[in-house]
């Protein structure tokens, strides 16, 4: 809702919850009234979403999630059965010819009437497995119509059961093919890149994030962490494009913005860096202080790496580290915050300071040390990205 | 903490239990019963709004008990009826259920809608 809001409004403007409603109900009208041929292909898509047996993720995919669970990953029957059953429990029911036929053939009406309208609501916004999860207990009320109804129905009936039945699991098992690799296996992979990543298994992380990118093209975040474990390697030209795409999806991604940015100052364009490290988007860009500052103070304690002989003990220097100025697991928000506004204005804590940050005597080289003031935040990091870069 | 999909899955399935048993009982509708069948279809609305739909078959019941239909109106409106006081009063937003039926309408329909959730949509619009 606050995206909503954020999104409703000029920046610096603030907006009501109801207003931002009205906007992006507008929104949406214009453009289902600009294309309303193209609308109604989506209402048609999102319907047989909403029947098909894939259950559509929102956020994370399940098939990630069942490598951690023995429960996920039981065979369990999913919505084709159920649709199946209940279209061949329906057609039963509707043909009944006993006494109680009329009152029954009333009531699977009346069923399928508010299954029907409730189904078009859904598909009049947008469509993923949780939201069709309620209109399970109706299908199965009209499963279990079956079994009352077999014996009182017509031969022919049965057949004509059986058969729209059938067509049923065959339509609901159809109905998401391609929808199950653009939204989940493209996450899957990504996800199992970021493993490999955090695991330093780079040329893996690779492989991961590139197969990813191969099954959905618009997999923004794969691209930007591609691009940036590129461009870390120094294979400027190649992160460069990934990072671009992956900013036009997703120009919130502070990741994206700031590797970006990075790979603009090496490249001798200044002023492309500056406006996406600082975010672009002006104030309603998501791109936060906290994560400007930590990835600019981040990048202060390599500029000095070299220059220490091997084996001796650095020196115990007071200092800040990046982590314990920006993002040390744990700093609170507020904190961390206010010490990455500091940092991205080039006036990172002085050592020793204690009233932002956590001071503390670190194993800091004399290079390391970030001099409060002597250069903004950005022109800090560019020197800093030019000598990381060049390593 | 329960999602709100279990809650409405659950209240489906009250609703449509007690709705049914209203519908084969063989004398006419109690009021405290149309009540508490208003009750859960209230609950169910507040749950997930798109199951309006659900409540089709219960209205059309209705038309042989018209003497239920104002305690089944009362049930309904009272959960409704807190809700909208509570958004106005503590959120200052005066509407019973949400407010994000827009941002839904726009991420299902809106120039980058696929048919299922597309994150982007709105924040690419935020970025512009």
């Amino acid at each position: 809702m606050r995206l909503a809001r954020e999104g409703a409004v000029p920046p610096g403007s603030t907006i009501s919850a109801s207003r931002a409603d009205a906007y992006w109900t507008q929104a949406a009208l214009a453009a289902m009234a600009q294309d309303p041929l193209r609308a109604a292909a989506l209402f048609g898509t999102k319907l047989g979403f909403l029947a098909a047996q894939y259950e559509i993720p929102q956020v994370e995919s399940m098939r990630f999630e069942s490598r951690f669970s023995r429960l996920l990953r039981l065979p369990l029957p999913g919505m084709a059965l159920l649709l199946g059953l209940a279209a061949f429990g329906a057609v039963l029911a509707l043909g009944r010819n006993d006494r109680a036929g009329v009152e029954v053939g009333r009531r699977t009406r009346d069923l399928l009437l508010g299954l029907a309208f409730s189904a078009a609501l859904i598909c009049l916004f947008f469509v993923t497995g949780r939201f069709r999860l309620a209109l399970v207990p109706s299908l199965a009320i009209l499963a279990s119509g079956a079994l009352s109804a077999w014996p009182a129905v017509s031969p022919t009936r049965r057949i004509v059961a059986v058969t729209i039945g059938g067509l049923a699991i065959v339509a609901s098992l159809l109905g998401a093919r391609g929808i199950d690799a653009a939204t989940s296996d493209g996450q899957f992979l990504f996800r199992l890149g970021v493993i490999a990543e955090k695991e330093q298994d780079l040329g893996l992380a690779r492989e991961r994030y590139a197969a990813a990118i191969a099954i959905d093209p618009n997999e923004a975040k794969a691209r930007i962490n591609l691009g940036t474990l590129l461009a870390r390697e120094g294979r400027l030209e190649e992160a460069r494009p990934l990072l671009e795409r992956g900013v036009a999806l997703d120009p919130l991604s502070s990741l994206g913005r700031i590797s970006l940015g990075q790979v603009e100052l090496v490249t001798g364009r200044p002023a492309e860096a500056v406006q996406l490290v600082r975010g672009g988007g002006g104030p309603r860009s998501r791109v936060t202080a906290r994560a400007r500052g930590a990835r600019l103070c981040e990048l202060r304690p390599r500029a000095g790496r070299p220059g220490r002989p091997r084996g001796s003990a650095p020196p115990r220097t007071p200092g800040i580290t990046h982590r314990s100025a920006c993002a040390e697991p744990g700093l609170s928000p507020g904190v961390a915050r206010a010490a990455g506004k500091r940092c991205l204005a080039g006036q990172c804590p002085a050592p020793g300071g204690r009233s932002v940050v956590r001071a503390r005597s670190s194993r800091a080289g004399a290079g390391r040390l970030h001099v409060p003031g002597r250069r903004s935040g950005c022109g800090e990091a560019a020197r800093l990205a030019l000598a990381r870069l060049a390593r | 903490m329960l999602l709100p999909s279990t809650w409405s899955a659950c209240l489906a399935a009250l609703f449509l239990a007690v709705s049914v048993r209203g519908a084969e009982s063989a004398t006419p509708l109690a009021p405290s019963r149309a009540a508490a069948t208003g009750g859960v279809a209230g609950l169910l609305l507040l749950a997930q709004p798109t199951l309006l739909g659900l409540l089709a078959p219960l209205g059309l019941s209705l038309r042989r008990a018209r003497a239920a239909v104002l305690p089944l109106l009362l049930g309904l409106a009272l959960p409704l009826l807190a809700t909208l006081l509570w958004n106005g009063l503590a959120g200052g937003v005066w509407t019973p259920i949400s407010v994000n039926r827009g941002i839904n309408l726009y991420i299902g329909n809106g120039p980058e809608a696929n048919g299922a959730y597309v994150r982007r949509a709105i924040s690419r619009k935020i970025a512009i």
